[in-house]
């Protein structure tokens, strides 16, 4: 298995930290992990980027080609990444926040994600929610593990995050 | 008080592996100065250090800084610095220093495309040149290109050590892909890895020069401990005092080169990626041999009789290892993520005519077109209008 | 009658040479075979090594805790003739070299003797910040008003109007006045004196030397060969005699008015213009170790 993911976002929208907690997932269930980032030098506001790869086996080449999953924050992020996506791949993104119907043919997988966030009082979990939808719809990296990333990197909002996680990993797991 | 990083696994980058590392190999003071794409060493060093009692100094530019870095080694602490080709350019006539008065320090150069300020955020293989010869007058070099995270940790630690024995500067050719990139590292428990001490010389050891020419190795003398030393910048004799007398320089420098040419397999390190029965050769170092392992596999699936030598020193130069597979493969292809430099080197070992192909500075190529251009194999030519293969 | 010399052989001569080299009181100072010195007959920089080398005496604080840092340059071999812990290093870098020798050790005594080109030509970003950030060593710059090591070109302490190997017209541009910068810079101990005011400037180098904090003298001193010779002190004699008749002390100069001008017969204004205590590098570097070693525990 080697599967290549992209997040694309703006900044301060955690692409790079939801692309971190993604990769320390990942190679807690003994998944190999290559993460590259790259943003715009206007460091919020500006776009960013986190391109991950996810392999059982040694990764050699550490950039990704053809995507197997976009997760897109924005509107940006959609509409740049689209036709990068593989014909079988999936898009995860927030339908309240991006217009994702023109997908070429591609499997579109959206939530609100920014407005539940804002429900559950943690308007800045919207990534941590695509998260749980990522989780839950792939399988990888598995809960267990995406909690216990979430919770070293955020000790003191552990279960808050957890929350947001799991709104997502709910209704990904749900799904075919 | 933090010591050093958990052992286990930890997803990170490059950069803050090179800064793990360094404590870990006991690097106790670091001088640097801010650049793009190298410059989370020195945020890191600017945490860590002072949690184990090491000193941090962000210096003026990077003159100063490898000055500081000199000074500091002198004054007995294993040290290091950070850049980037700019600095790394200012950062030569101070090695030059640090080779001619024996002094232990590491050096990393995170290649980004040049010249001049280039491509600050992209990546390239453009220094590999001036990690050999860039200061003045005549060195022998050791540099390691590392191609992973992994590698960013272990050859950190190999470098402080190996500039120990040598009692000379050792750089780290990483790279911006290798710095900025986070991937899986599995880091053991301190105990575990070789650290090489600094060998001092004691007080008032009156039998002792400061300098040694007839030994690889002498050890240091430090400061303040009543030695009276004397350690000059000008071609010296073996009690450190300046020498207008060509047979003193000539002396001084046959010690210089020979202890790390006499020592050359001791330092040489290389990689082979399904050679056995390979026609033809890739020689990739850096990030771009992890392409180059990619295009090795797919090749194979395919039937080509393809491998990859990687050399990890890329100084000392691989000489012997470049001359013994020309004699069984039918082509050796360089590859490199610059306009062909080491692809230099490579020609003078080889008995078989040596291809190189070259990529833009600023992207990591595709599989695929190393692939597609290993096998056009191109005949070197000359660069017209900034195209390259 | 007048006592006679007459009276003395060749060879008692040397025996009387012979004894004043081994009964030389600086002779432990000094790393005498080095000797004779590079420096020309009339150069000044004699009368600093043996004014630094009283210094080391007169402060109390062992010689083996020193350690001389310098650059390149007439000034620069200085500490290769003293029998100290001593670093030649390259053109203009003294000054850093010696912070990370300092950051790492705290405990040497660091002095940085160089010349003028040396510390402020090439070497002035780093005088800058040595000073910006206290850190504690003393610098001498032994100010010769050219460069003498390669033949006596101007630079940025050439008196505006001097001629010299690179300015045959006379130079055309302004230059440094160094107390005045190095106080605006924040060195904490700022002194000026010249090569004949030996009594003041053993003291002043004494105080330097134990000063807690960046600390700055400049030392006038004589170039008959190169700078002299152009600008009418074609014997370091001539030059002496031109401090003797000029200089005046004022430890409360205004350091702006003190630039020096050769040619106009400027009063050259001589003193300990800064002795002030502040924070030095190191003592801030303790406390960020507190905080950081602190949060871990």
């Amino acid at each position: 298995m080697r599967k290549e993911c992209r997040i694309y976002g703006s900044g301060g929208q955690g692409v790079i930290t939801l692309g971190h907690l993604i990769g320390s997932a990942a190679i807690q269930d003994n998944k190999e992990a290559v993460m590259t980032e790259e943003y715009s030098p206007y460091i919020t506001g500006g776009w960013s980027r986190a391109d991950l790869i996810l392999s059982d086996r040694k990764i050699d080449h550490p950039l990704v080609v053809e995507l197997d999953y976009l997760i897109a924050l924005n509107q940006e992020g959609f509409d740049e990444n689209i036709r990068s996506v593989k014909s079988d791949g999936i898009v995860f993104t927030d339908s309240g926040t991006v217009d994702w119907h023109n997908s070429y043919g591609k499997r579109v997988i959206s939530m609100p994600a920014r407005e539940l966030a804002g429900k559950i009082g943690r308007p800045q979990s919207a990534n941590i929610i695509l998260f749980g939808l990522f989780s839950g719809t792939t399988g990888i990296p598995g809960r267990d593990s995406c909690l216990s990333a979430i919770a070293s990197r955020f000790p003191k909002h552990k279960s808050g995050n957890a929350e947001a996680f799991d709104l997502g990993f709910n209704a990904g797991e749900k799904l075919e | 008080m933090k010591k050093f990083i958990n052992k286990g696994q930890h997803f990170m980058n490059g950069n803050y592996a090179c800064v793990e590392a360094a404590i870990l190999a006991g690097c106790r003071f670091y001088g640097g100065y801010p650049i793009t794409p190298s410059s989370e060493i020195l945020e890191g060093m600017s945490a860590r250090l002072p949690e184990v009692g090491g000193h941090f100094i962000e210096m003026e530019d990077e003159i100063g800084s490898i000055a500081a870095v000199l000074g500091a080694s002198n004054a007995g602490l294993k040290a290091m610095t950070a850049t980037s080709g700019p600095g790394f350019s200012l950062m030569q006539e101070g090695i030059g220093l640090a080779m001619i008065t024996e002094t232990p320090c590491v050096i990393v150069d995170e290649m980004r495309a040049g010249p001049s300020t280039g491509i600050p955020t992209r990546v390239s293989q453009g220094d590999v040149m001036q990690g050999r010869w860039g200061t003045h007058g005549d060195v022998e070099t050791i540099a390691y290109a590392p191609n992973s995270v992994q590698e960013m940790f272990d050859l950190t630690i190999e470098a402080f050590n190996q500039s120990e024995n040598y009692r000379q500067p050792v750089f780290i050719m990483a790279d911006q892909v290798v710095g900025h990139m986070s991937e899986k590292i599995v880091i053991n428990d301190p105990d575990e890895y070789h650290v090489t001490e600094r060998i001092t010389r004691n007080s008032h050891d009156d039998s002792m020069t400061v300098f040694d020419y007839s030994r690889d190795f002498t050890p240091m003398f430090l400061p303040g401990k009543g030695f009276h030393g004397m350690v000059d910048s000008l071609s010296h004799d073996e009690r450190g005092y300046p020498s207008n007398s060509p047979e003193v320089g000539d002396m001084m420098m046959g010690h210089l080169l020979g202890k790390i040419r006499n020592n050359r397999d001791k330092i040489v390190r290389y990689e082979e990626f399904m050679l056995e029965d390979a026609d033809i050769v890739i020689v990739a170092y850096g990030i771009l041999s992890r392409v180059a392992e990619r295009v090795v596999t797919d090749g194979r699936k395919n039937g080509l009789k393809i491998g990859m030598f990687r050399p990890v020193t890329l100084w000392p130069f691989p000489d012997h290892e470049i001359e013994r597979l020309s004699e069984n493969a039918e082509r050796i292809v360089v590859a490199e993520i610059n306009y062909g430099q080491y692809s230099h080197p490579v020609r003078e070992y080889s008995r078989i005519p040596v291809e190189e192909i070259h990529f833009i500075p600023a992207a990591l190529p595709s599989p695929e077109a190393m692939l597609r251009s290993v096998l056009k194999s191109p005949e070197p030519r000359a660069i017209k209008g900034g195209v390259s293969k | 009658m007048p006592p006679s010399f007459t009276g003395f052989t060749e060879k008692k001569m040397e025996d009387v040479a012979l004894e004043i080299e081994y009964d030389h009181p600086k002779s432990r100072y000094l790393r005498t075979e080095r000797l004779p010195h590079i420096w020309c007959p009339g150069c000044g920089i004699g009368i600093v090594l043996n004014s630094y080398l009283e210094a080391v005496g007169k402060s109390g604080i062992p010689a083996e805790d020193i350690v001389l840092v310098s650059g390149i340059g007439c000034t620069a071999r200085l500490p290769g003739y003293s029998n100290i812990d001593s670093y030649h290093t390259i053109h203009g870098r003294g000054i850093a070299f010696a912070t990370g020798m300092k950051v790492a050790n705290p405990a040497l005594r660091v002095s940085v003797i160089s010349g003028d080109g040396d510390l402020f030509n090439i070497g002035g970003n780093h005088i800058m910040h040595a000073a910006r950030r206290n850190v504690d060593m003393l610098v001498i710059c032994v100010n010769n008003f050219n460069y003498g090591m390669t033949g006596g070109q101007h630079g940025a302490t050439t008196p505006i109007g001097s001629r010299t190997a690179s300015s045959p017209y006379g130079s055309t541009e302004d230059s440094f006045n160094l107390p005045y910068i190095m106080a605006a810079l924040g060195a904490s101990y700022v002194a000026r004196w010249t090569v004949l005011h030996v009594r003041q400037l053993v003291q002043s180098i004494t105080r330097g030397m134990k000063h807690r904090g960046f600390s700055f003298i400049e030392i006038l001193s004589t170039c008959p060969p190169n700078f002299g010779k152009d600008n009418n002190f074609p014997s370091g004699f001539s030059e002496m005699e031109h401090y003797r008749q000029f200089c005046t002390v004022d430890n409360t100069a205004n350091l702006r008015e003190i630039s020096i001008d050769f040619l106009a017969k400027k009063p050259i204004v001589l003193g300990e213009f800064v002795n002030e205590r502040r924070k030095t590098y190191h003592e801030r570097e303790e406390q960020v170790m507190k905080m950081a070693q602190g949060d871990q525990q």
